[in-house]
């Protein structure tokens, strides 16, 4: 894994560098920790919009793989319009308990901007929040700005987001990146 | 660059009562927030927040506790002269549904959330009906409400020019010195929703 659990999920000062949980920190109480969880429903995409402070050239989006791997996944970028700026394709998911890059090469800008995830089956496991329920109701994930789209593998060309529903959700930590140097 | 470092501590098109506060209040904490009832009917209350960017306000939000119980009103409010904050708009009069999950209700008319100070307000008719808060330590437990910025409103006091009711929200409010929710903050907000 790369950092200190806390810093990844703020994410303070960094640039070239967007998470699918940065931001969430204030509304994370104490407690945070993080573990492998399977995907809970097949080929169901993850969005999570978040802010880019300046635009960037991305090389790489990431993943931190679980304890167990399946299948392929899709990760993308998408504009404040819901239109996709660049995804890796559907990828096999390789390597347990690592982050698994996939090389990525695209502009995001700065401004709003939505990261996606699909996997396409409920075996394979990525790292998520672990935090209780009384810390991250249910929920709370949608009014923080997340959302989900039903068949969406490999991921659509626009984005039709839903609720992520009334279920405690895994959500993977996924992102994209600029590797320096 | 503190400009960007704010902007990108939050989420786009969230403010939440703990906007802004995490990194210094979590550490304050006894345990994992819990379910605590408002404990007087008809009050509202009031936290200062920045807001980062302006956006448009979709849903009104809280976390609910372990008891539901008659009607909240979620809104947001700018400041307009010393204690008086005058409301931007607010979900209206919404029955509280749902135990210990997020209860989201959108707003009858969207509405522009501008950058800047900005005070977010929650107000309920029943004293039993209950929040997840902050769970602070004993000894932040006693100034938390003012190094957070969080007010209240009590239903008949303050000068006539005020709204004399506390819900639903009114359009202009006098605070009061905060003197519930001693645990530690509740847990509410207002975001522009992905769908």
């Amino acid at each position: 894994m790369v950092s200190a659990y806390a810093h990844r999920f703020g994410a303070a000062g960094r640039v070239d560098w967007l998470e699918s949980h940065q931001g969430v920190s204030d509304l994370l109480a104490n407690a945070q920790q993080y573990t492998s969880a399977v995907y809970q429903t097949a080929n169901n995409a993850k969005y999570s919009r978040v802010f880019n402070p300046r635009a960037f050239r991305m090389t790489h989006a990431y993943v931190q793989n679980g304890t167990v791997v399946s299948g392929n996944f899709d990760i993308g970028v998408y504009d404040a319009r819901g239109v996709k700026i660049a995804s890796t394709g559907s990828t096999a998911q390789a390597g347990t308990s690592t982050i698994q890059w996939v090389a990525l090469d695209a502009l995001i800008p700065a401004g709003w901007v939505t990261l996606a995830f699909v996997l396409d089956n409920t075996t394979g496991t990525t790292m998520v929040p672990s935090t209780p329920v009384t810390h991250f109701p249910t929920r709370m994930y949608d009014a923080l700005g997340f959302a989900s789209e039903g068949t969406a593998h490999p991921l659509p060309a626009t984005l039709t987001p839903v609720t992520l529903g009334a279920t405690t959700v895994n959500l993977p930590i996924w992102g994209v990146v600029k590797r320096w140097p | 660059m503190v400009y960007e470092d704010r902007v990108f501590l939050q989420r786009p098109g969230v403010l939440s009562s703990l906007s802004g506060i995490g990194d210094k209040i979590h550490l304050n904490e006894a345990s994992a927030p819990v379910s605590t009832a408002v404990g007087e009917g008809n009050r509202s209350f009031y936290v200062k927040v920045h807001n980062p960017q302006a956006f448009t306000a979709t849903h009104g939000w809280l976390s609910n506790g372990t008891t539901v119980a008659g009607n909240i009103d979620i809104g947001v409010y700018r400041v307009s002269g010393q204690n008086r904050v005058e409301r931007l708009g607010s979900t209206g009069s919404t029955t509280q549904v749902t135990v210990s999950t997020v209860q989201l209700v959108a707003f009858g008319t969207p509405f522009v959330v501008p950058a800047g100070e900005v005070v977010l307000a929650i107000s309920f008719d029943t004293d039993t009906a209950t929040i997840m808060a902050l769970n602070q330590n004993a000894a932040f437990a006693s100034f938390w409400r003012e190094l957070v910025g969080m007010g209240q409103r009590q239903p008949d006091a303050g000068p006539p020019e005020a709204a004399t009711v506390s819900f639903p929200l009114p359009a202009t409010v006098d605070l009061d010195p905060m003197t519930l929710f001693t645990v530690g903050p509740p847990i509410f907000g207002v975001s522009n929703l992905l769908y």
